[in-house]
């Protein structure tokens, strides 16, 4: 009789919970989906990463601890950082980033650890060949390539990932890439942070045979902002890049007068701008006769002049920096004549 | 002749003295002195530059504060449900053992308010050291919050930022401050550990130990993180092209039926932590789905106790 109520309990229960499951089942699937929609839910762990996973943190995730698991191993991580155990810390943010994948930070972070400090120290590690050191440095920034572009998936809104990548492959220190730097900073042009934006442009004008898009790109910067106008960088291409002979229907072409405040903070720019274009390959165009002229108008002494005084050294006058690098109050000249056409 | 009185089918007022002495049971268990470690864990990340403050984390003030309330959430959450747990399991064997249970039930009292009241007590307790770590956690997170926003409002000033982006950091900071989103975390760990606790109490109805009752418990609060799994299985479509077969769809039917899905309430928690946009609609539709994973237990408990013999 007691083995019977026993039975008889367990099917009841067996029974009232299939049933109350049956009908509730689909509204849990509803507010699961509209969580996972808004990235509250977060999304299941892949099996690459089940695998990784030691027994803490598998415990940790089984107890509905997985953010607090992703905390625990991201310490863990900058231990392997500090001992230089870079497949170890791969790993580590591969297990993170599964527990934890809507945490930008941890993609930011993991990535910058692959990407910048592990192929560091590949490069630098004397106790390999230099072939060697080559292939792990290229292996590492294809690996922190890879890992920005995962967090990406995750977080398509995340224009900081794109930036990331975009740097790291236009790095002086490490193998740059401008075409595929290009390709990551195009996708952050368009944010609300100037600096993503504008770091598309330079970009391009560092790719011979993009001058002309360079060019359009930086007249679309300024036709919308000319807050950029605050940048050296950006000032000097405004002037330099429609110098391009292969451009042939230049609607904007700005004057010296109209980008700088003086001739000589003028001159102090392009000067500069020509250095990066010897070291760093940026768009020569016509620098060199915009430079002539400028030293013949000014009167520029000799130990400035860069064709009868070559040197690597920048000119900077923190006084000039003061008070020349304030953006412009007013808009030039020349935009205000080309709005009015527009209207017209 | 005197007609024997009718006793009513359940009474709030029986079962609110049963969960009333319920818990004066559960506080001679000394049960609050655990948490004492809990509150010198909460302090001592406040006071003490742990470890974890010199780490990576420490380079983003938002994420320091993250990691500061994923840590206290998770405590909360791991001390809640394994005293759900235990406390439940350990009610109706040690009501048998000191035989309390026989003088209860020999009244006119229904077993529903028995069992109502025992869980209510048990949800009671859980209610006032939720209260506890709550002002602990509020407390230590807005003395971090408070020192962070010092720091980097100091810092952005240093380096020239605008005012306008200063207040925009501030309000950054903040959203990771004490708010009431945060409050939602906590509320979803209640309600969570209250499901679990009727979970061990319909357990306890049928189970004859108590250790049987707890470790079936701990199982089902596992297999209850999973549950979503098994169901998302059943309503979409395989990834990578696997598809599951007939024993992996009866399993995850099962499984989807019979377990409560407890990844709900890790993910609203999870979502408060983040400072994501956690709705109170939300929270309603968590609060009802409570309602109905509780209701549901007790009244199967009810089915399994009405007639157990003692």
């Amino acid at each position: 009789m007691k083995r019977f109520k026993t039975i008889r309990n367990l099917l009841v229960i067996a029974g009232g919970l299939v049933v109350t499951g049956y009908l509730r089942m689909p509204v849990e699937q509803r507010f699961t989906e509209d969580l996972r929609e808004r990235k509250i839910v977060q999304p299941r762990i892949e099996s690459d990463a089940w695998s990784e996973m030691g027994q803490t943190s598998l415990a940790g995730t089984f107890g509905g601890l997985r953010t607090v698991m992703a905390s625990m191993l991201s310490l863990n991580a900058q231990s392997h950082f500090e001992e230089n155990e870079w497949y170890d810390l791969k790993k580590d943010y591969e297990v993170i980033t599964a527990l934890d994948p809507y945490n930008a930070f941890y993609w930011s972070h993991g990535g910058w650890h692959i990407g910048y400090n592990a192929a560091s120290w590949a490069r630098s590690n004397r106790e390999f060949s230099p072939a060697r050191r080559r292939i792990m440095e290229m292996d590492f920034l294809e690996a922190g390539d890879e890992f920005y572009r995962k967090g990406l998936k995750y977080l398509p809104e995340e224009e900081s990932l794109w930036f990331e990548i975009g740097s790291m492959w236009s790095n002086e220190y490490k193998r740059p890439n401008f075409e595929r730097a290009a390709e990551a900073f195009e996708k952050a042009r368009d944010s609300g942070n100037p600096v993503y934006r504008r770091r598309y442009l330079f970009t391009i004008a560092r790719i011979p045979g993009r001058e002309i898009e360079a060019y359009e790109e930086v007249i679309r910067l300024l036709t919308e902002n000319p807050r950029h106008l605050a940048v050296p960088t950006f000032r000097c291409l405004l002037i330099v890049l429609p110098t391009n002979p292969k451009i042939s229907d230049i609607e904007i072409k700005p004057t010296i007068d109209g980008v700088f405040r003086t001739r000589e903070k003028a001159y102090q720019d392009l000067f500069n701008y020509r250095q990066r274009v010897l070291e760093e390959g940026f768009y020569a165009g016509n620098i060199d006769g915009i430079l002539l002229n400028l030293i013949g108008e000014l009167g520029v002494p000799d130990e400035l002049n860069p064709f009868l005084n070559p040197s690597s050294h920048r000119i900077h006058t923190e006084h000039w920096r003061e008070s020349d690098d304030q953006p412009k109050a007013q808009v030039p000249d020349w935009m205000l004549k080309k709005k009015e056409e527009g209207a017209r | 002749m005197s007609r024997p009185v009718a006793t009513s089918f359940f009474s709030p007022r029986r079962s609110l003295i049963i969960a009333q002495s319920t818990v004066t049971q559960l506080v001679r268990m000394k049960v609050f002195y655990f948490l004492a470690p809990i509150a010198l864990l909460f302090l001592g990340l406040q006071f003490f530059d742990a470890f974890w403050y010199e780490g990576p984390e420490a380079l983003m003030p938002e994420q320091e504060l993250r990691m500061h309330k994923n840590l206290c959430l998770g405590t909360m959450m791991l001390f809640t449900s394994l005293f759900a747990i235990v406390s439940t399991a350990l009610l109706i064997p040690g009501d048998i053992e000191d035989r309390t249970l026989y003088t209860i039930l020999c009244k006119p009292v229904p077993r529903l308010d028995y069992l109502v009241g025992k869980l209510f007590g048990v949800i009671a307790v859980i209610f006032i050291a939720m209260v506890v770590m709550d002002v602990l956690l509020v407390a230590t997170l807005h003395f971090r919050t408070e020192e962070k926003l010092i720091e980097t409002t100091a810092y952005m000033t240093k380096i020239g930022y605008p005012e306008r982006e200063i207040e925009a950091g501030r309000a950054e900071i903040s959203a990771h401050g004490p708010t009431l989103l945060l409050q939602f975390g906590v509320i979803s760990h209640f309600l969570k550990a209250c499901v679990i606790a009727a979970v061990a109490l319909l357990i306890s109805t049928f189970s004859t130990s108590t250790l049987f009752t707890i470790a079936t418990s701990v199982m089902i609060w596992i297999i209850g993180a999973f549950q979503s799994i098994a169901r998302d299985g059943l309503f979409n479509d395989a990834e990578f092209g696997d598809v599951p077969t007939w024993a992996d769809k009866i399993v995850g039917t099962l499984v989807s039926l019979i377990f409560p899905d407890f990844q709900l309430f890790e993910a609203i928690s999870d979502g408060a932590a983040r400072a994501e946009d956690v709705l109170p609609a939300d929270m309603a539709q968590l609060a009802g789905l409570s309602v109905l994973y509780v209701g549901i237990y007790v009244v199967l408990s009810w089915f399994v106790f009405s007639d157990k013999e003692f």
